[in-house]
């Protein structure tokens, strides 16, 4: 049933329809993420799909958080896909990894977003919920 | 990386991928994917929405089939309707609500285009909207009614939707389906939704509602007696209530009349029944297990049969025939050989795997010989490099040692095998040697190749250590220039100002949080 899974990701774990992990990769050569697999973490609420999952980068042993401009250290994702007004019901688990893999590949910056350190000291907000500022679109 | 088919840059891209569960990429328009393929399986799993199974991954969609009013509205259903004119079945059977199309169990398998991209079922009562974007109407309903902004958007391009309305009397948002998209959707063959009941019903999905409302023994219809409130399969709805306990007069135990067939079909244990074929009265609960294998009247074959006896006999003559049948009598000890020739063809496959490969190794190092000391050579394929030297040594005794020019056709066949031998054996050798000359040539050449590039490398790291003390002479004069300056400067004031990275580093902590950024997929998308 993995099969179907496009390159670079695969599922870890669906035991039930609240919260699924998912592996992915980063398949080119970009030097920031190579020989790396991190981990994503999926909690559906009952109206998946039409509203969007919280998707989360979670850290293990072997799985570290990705560096990246809209990745916080403690696995937040700033993606607009992933919030309510971005979230459409006709993504779905595959489109999203792919969104994020997408993201990672065309990423040259070997950085975290600005201010990472005192958000993630200070923010006891489940990610669904902070409002983040979207002034830099350029990454 | 294959960059056709980079799944990283495929959601942006218009030929998405076949396989079911990829979405339709957003902003594009018209790119339903290609192909359903294996969605069949997907959805003829009954598990998935009986234990409420994940979905196949990666789309836990299907909770629809969970959560959707229709399916709700079809277990909540009091089954306590008044009690209609005798003649009147139809309104007393209207129980069953509406199906939940989502809900069936697919047999043909679904072509992607077919399927809500929303639930990524097959689409139910599907609706178009002018972006000729296609849903189930429920889907569409719930993910409109879930934008807050108040603005109505096309779940799959975010195109304006226009007409839309919470009640679903003022809609003018739908726009009109193609025929043939309908008439496929209706001649998707699934299983009735009773099958687990036991009908075994599969046709068209057009029927199924006919099916289940007016034919299906399994749908459970209201009982007969207004008062009792209970439900009652259709093949066993008769005039009265069954709804009481009644005994088994055989057992004694107390069953609930509609069941009462079902115990004295299949579980008293007190009642027995006449088998059908070899008349022996046999318990009911164990008529079953009888008649497949303990029965003497059932035909069951040889045990030499897969090795070629074809005799077919009730149980109780075989006995007799399997003491004199010869093959009987080779079974145990064939299909003890069968297994081994199994197990050592499987291990072959493996070998011969292997083979492959190390063949495939071998052939690319001979060619890469031969292209490596073809300036040496003339181009030989690599059967005449074998031939050669063995019909050279061949022709020995010194006589014949002019026909290493000859054509190998002249010289005279083998005299025996071992001589054969011997000639592979020094032809062998000889590849050897050559392959170890060829060997130390290039690695001679490796290694002067590498003792270059290294001298390359630490000359030029010479020249950069040279530079790099330059550059800190330069740095020291600079700075030893300038501590003067300031010295001189700051004369009598008591010495340099050592806080300022601390204090810089304290006010930095305390500024206010800076807000976080989100990325925008939107702005990517563009640039995809
Ligand atoms: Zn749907
Ligand atoms: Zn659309
Ligand atoms: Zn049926
Ligand atoms: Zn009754
Ligand atoms: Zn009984
Ligand atoms: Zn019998
Ligand atoms: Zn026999």
């Amino acid at each position: 049933m993995h099969a179907h899974l496009p390159p670079g990701i695969t599922l870890v774990q669906a035991d039930n329809l609240d919260t699924w992990l998912m592996d992915i990769r980063v398949l080119d050569d970009n030097p920031i993420y190579r020989n790396q697999t991190y981990r994503l973490k999926f909690v559906f609420s009952g109206s998946y799909p039409i509203e969007a999952p919280e998707v989360t980068f979670v850290k293990t042993e072997s799985h570290p958080i990705p560096m990246h401009p809209h990745i916080y250290s403690n696995g937040i994702i700033c993606l607009d896909l992933l919030d309510r007004q971005g979230w459409s019901p006709v993504h779905n688990v595959e489109s999203v990894c792919m969104s994020l893999q997408s993201m990672l590949t065309g990423n040259t910056k070997n950085e975290r977003p600005e201010g990472d350190e005192s958000f993630v000291r200070n923010n006891r907000l489940r990610p669904r919920d902070v409002s983040f500022y979207f002034h830099d679109n350029t990454v | 990386m294959s960059a056709p088919n980079s799944p990283t840059l495929g959601l942006f891209r218009s030929d998405a991928r076949p396989g079911p569960l990829t979405i339709p990429p957003p902003n594009l328009e018209g790119t339903a994917t290609a192909t359903a393929t294996a969605t069949a399986a997907t959805w003829s799993d009954p598990r998935q929405f009986v234990v409420g199974a994940p979905p196949n991954p990666p789309s836990p969609l299907a909770l629809r089939a969970l959560t959707s009013p229709s399916n709700r509205r079809a277990t909540l259903a009091a089954p306590t309707l008044p009690l209609g004119h005798a003649d009147s079945i139809r309104k007393r059977s209207s129980l069953p609500a509406d199906i939940d199309l989502s809900t069936l169990d697919y047999i043909t398998a679904c072509d992607e285009n077919l399927i809500c991209p929303i639930c990524r079922c097959p689409l139910d009562k599907p609706v178009r909207l002018a972006c000729d974007h296609i849903f189930c109407d429920e889907c569409l309903n719930r993910a409109l009614e879930a934008q807050r902004n108040g603005e109505r958007n096309c779940p799959s391009c975010r195109t304006r939707v226009h007409g839309w309305s919470e009640d679903a009397g003022k809609q003018k948002h739908k726009t009109s389906i193609p025929r043939i998209l309908t008439q496929m959707l209706d001649e998707l063959v699934v299983r009735c939704p009773n099958g687990k009941a036991g009908c075994k019903w599969q046709d068209k999905r057009g029927e199924v509602q006919d099916h289940v409302d007016r034919y299906c023994d399994y749908t459970l219809l209201a009982c007969p007696e207004s008062e009792c409130g209970e439900v009652v399969p259709r093949k066993h709805r008769g005039k009265s209530c069954l709804h009481f306990h009644t005994k088994c007069e055989d057992c004694e135990q107390s069953v609930l009349r509609l069941d009462l067939e079902a115990h004295q079909e299949s579980e008293c244990p007190k009642r027995a029944k006449d088998c059908s074929k070899c008349g022996a009265n046999i318990p009911v609960r164990e008529l079953i297990s009888h008649l497949s294998s303990k029965c003497p009247e059932t035909i069951v074959s040889c045990p030499g049969s897969p090795y070629g006896c074809s005799f077919q006999s009730p149980h109780a003559d075989l006995k007799p025939h399997t003491k004199t049948c010869p093959i009987a009598a080779m079974a145990p000890f064939l299909s003890a050989q069968q297994a081994r020739q199994d197990t050592q063809e499987a291990q072959q496959k493996l070998l011969q795997r292997k083979v492959d490969v190390l063949e495939g190794g071998f052939s690319s190092i001979q060619s890469l010989l031969y292209t490596s000391d073809a300036g040496t050579r003339t181009p030989t394929t690599p059967l005449e490099a074998m031939s050669d030297p063995m019909l050279r040594s061949g022709s020995n005794n010194g006589a014949a040692s002019a026909s290493s020019t000859a054509p190998a056709t002249e010289n005279p066949p083998f005299d025996s095998s071992t001589e054969h031998l011997l000639f592979l054996h020094d032809s062998l050798r000889n590849e050897i040697s050559r392959v170890e000359n060829a060997l130390a040539v290039l690695d001679a050449r490796t290694t002067m190749t590498l003792l270059n590039e290294s001298l390359r490398a630490k000359e030029e790291m010479a020249h950069t250590n040279a530079a790099i003390n330059g550059m800190r002479m330069q740095l020291h004069w600079l700075m030893s220039a300038r501590l003067q300056a300031q010295r001189e400067q700051s004369g009598p004031r008591a010495g340099p100002s050592v806080g300022g990275g601390g204090a810089g580093g304290a006010a930095g902590a305390s500024a206010p949080m800076l807000r976080p950024v989100r990325r925008s997929s939107e702005e990517s998308r563009q640039k995809l």
